[in-house]
């Protein structure tokens, strides 16, 4: 080949929408090779969409708060999704608000998870500060630690854009103060256990507007009255339930009509030993259903 | 008959086949308002050397029934997953194994020209290029990127990666 008069283009000659377009291409690992190579790159590899895929872990049992604020308040990536994780004896909240500081117009997703507990005062003041929140997991337990005893407790904020919640146990709804109807009025998706009254309530309360559930019966109390409620728009179940109510023909009869009335329902996964019945009921009647997993013992 | 010509920034002539015209949408553009039996000239601040190998190009794919590049697995829409680089079509693999030396010109001709196609199966190059770089230094090295970081600025970037992970 005869040799090319001229100089040769270089990547840095390429407009920047190139490279973004290079760096849709690759995987977090790579994008971290990447934002080490220059400047430029690192200014770009982890912006805009690129940060859908993008996880920020402050864990505090690993590093020191001060450490995580220092090099944080240095950052400028506006990160998207973020997990908190904490020690069982401290949550270092005002660390972790003070962190949030930077980038928190941008949080779309926050994750909670220990499993340690967690005042519901101050998850409250942690959601204040994440006006835009479309994603919410809360796996540690929530406790009653009221501010002072004389003042009224603030509210939570109303995340208009909370369309995700999961919550690893619904002691949290026991609690006064924390009412997910007023929290996350436009909800879509809901991981939650249901062995309480106040559960079955708020799945009731949400029972037209949720496309998706994860529920659990650790219990049979509440089983069979939630097999009673319509979820006219459900296209996503996750179902656990041990397998005492599947002796009883009444029971049956009750959790096959829950599931042949979901006529919306694409994706099942069922944990439990269900019985022919209930599979005729969901096969005969949801038509739109692409995804059935059943685990059984 | 309509005849299309593109003249290099070295002022060499290329006839080109209509063919051409719908994988740029620049040329399409020129193209659009000429009258059947017109010549139209096209001016390219593109050196003839690249240019050459932008038509060269452009005839491996004469004969493509669907441009398999355009279509469905490639995953374009969604942000939450990063793009395949593993669906090259395999004759652009044998075109570009020999111009490694030109494939950031072939890039920058790609985007003169407003050719998705082109520019996209590049983009996937460089990006397998980062990909199967076993260090940073290697990057840098195979596409002649000069480090500018203080080492401050790397030690910053470096440890926040450290804190990084997938959703």
């Amino acid at each position: 080949m005869e040799p090319i008069a001229g100089k040769r283009t270089q990547i840095c000659d390429l407009p920047v929408e190139v490279l973004e377009m290079i760096f849709d291409h690759l995987a977090v690992s790579d994008l971290k090779n990447a934002s080490l190579v220059s400047r430029l790159w690192s200014n770009c590899a982890f912006s805009s969409q690129r940060m859908e895929r993008v996880r920020l872990k402050i864990d505090y049992c690993l590093k020191e708060p001060e450490d995580y604020l220092m090099l944080f308040n240095e950052s400028k990536r506006q990160y998207r999704h973020v997990l908190l994780a904490y020690s069982s004896e401290e949550l270092v909240l005002e660390h972790f608000i003070q962190l949030l500081q930077n980038f928190k117009r941008y949080v779309k997703s926050l994750k909670i998870r220990p499993n340690m507990c967690i005042g519901v005062s101050q998850l409250r003041d942690i959601l204040l500060e994440v006006p835009n929140l479309k994603a919410l997991s809360v796996h540690s337990r929530l406790w009653n630690s009221s501010d002072t005893q004389d003042a009224p407790f603030q509210q939570f904020p109303m995340l208009a854009q909370l369309s995700d919640l999961v919550l690893e146990s619904d002691m949290a709804l026991q609690l006064e103060e924390f009412d997910v109807r007023l929290i996350a009025p436009n909800l879509r998706s809901l991981d939650m256990d249901c062995d309480s009254q106040r559960a079955l309530e708020a799945y009731k309360h949400f029972s037209d507007q949720l496309t998706t559930i994860a529920v659990f019966f650790k219990n049979d109390d509440y089983f069979l009255r939630f097999c009673e409620v319509n979820f006219p728009n459900l296209c996503k179940i996750d179902f656990y339930s041990d397998d005492d109510q599947f002796r009883d023909n009444e029971a049956v009869r009750t959790i096959a009509a829950f599931f042949a009335r979901l006529k919306r329902l694409q994706h099942a996964t069922l944990r439990s030993n269900i019985t022919q019945p209930i599979v005729d009921g969901l096969v005969g009647n949801c038509l739109d259903l692409s995804y059935l997993h059943i685990k059984t013992e | 008959m309509r005849t299309i010509q593109l003249i290099s920034s070295d002022n060499e002539f290329f006839v080109i086949e209509e063919h051409l015209a719908t994988l740029s949408e620049h040329i399409k553009a020129c193209v659009e308002d000429a009258d059947a039996d017109e010549t139209v000239l096209i001016f390219l601040p593109i050196h003839s050397a690249i240019l050459s190998k932008v038509v060269q190009w452009a005839n491996i794919h004469k004969d493509d029934l669907i441009p398999i590049l355009d279509i469905g697995y490639d995953s374009d829409n969604d942000d939450t997953v990063e793009k395949c680089t593993n669906n090259i079509d395999p004759k652009d693999v044998d075109f570009l194994k020999d111009q490694k030396d030109i494939l950031m010109d072939l890039g920058e001709a790609a985007v003169v020209l407003k050719m998705k196609k082109l520019t996209k199966v590049v983009c996937k190059t460089v990006a397998n290029i980062i990909k199967n770089s076993k260090s940073v230094e290697e990057i840098r090295d195979t596409l002649n990127i000069k480090c500018d970081f203080t080492p401050a600025e790397e030690e910053q970037v470096r440890r926040e990666n450290g804190f990084l992970g997938n959703i």
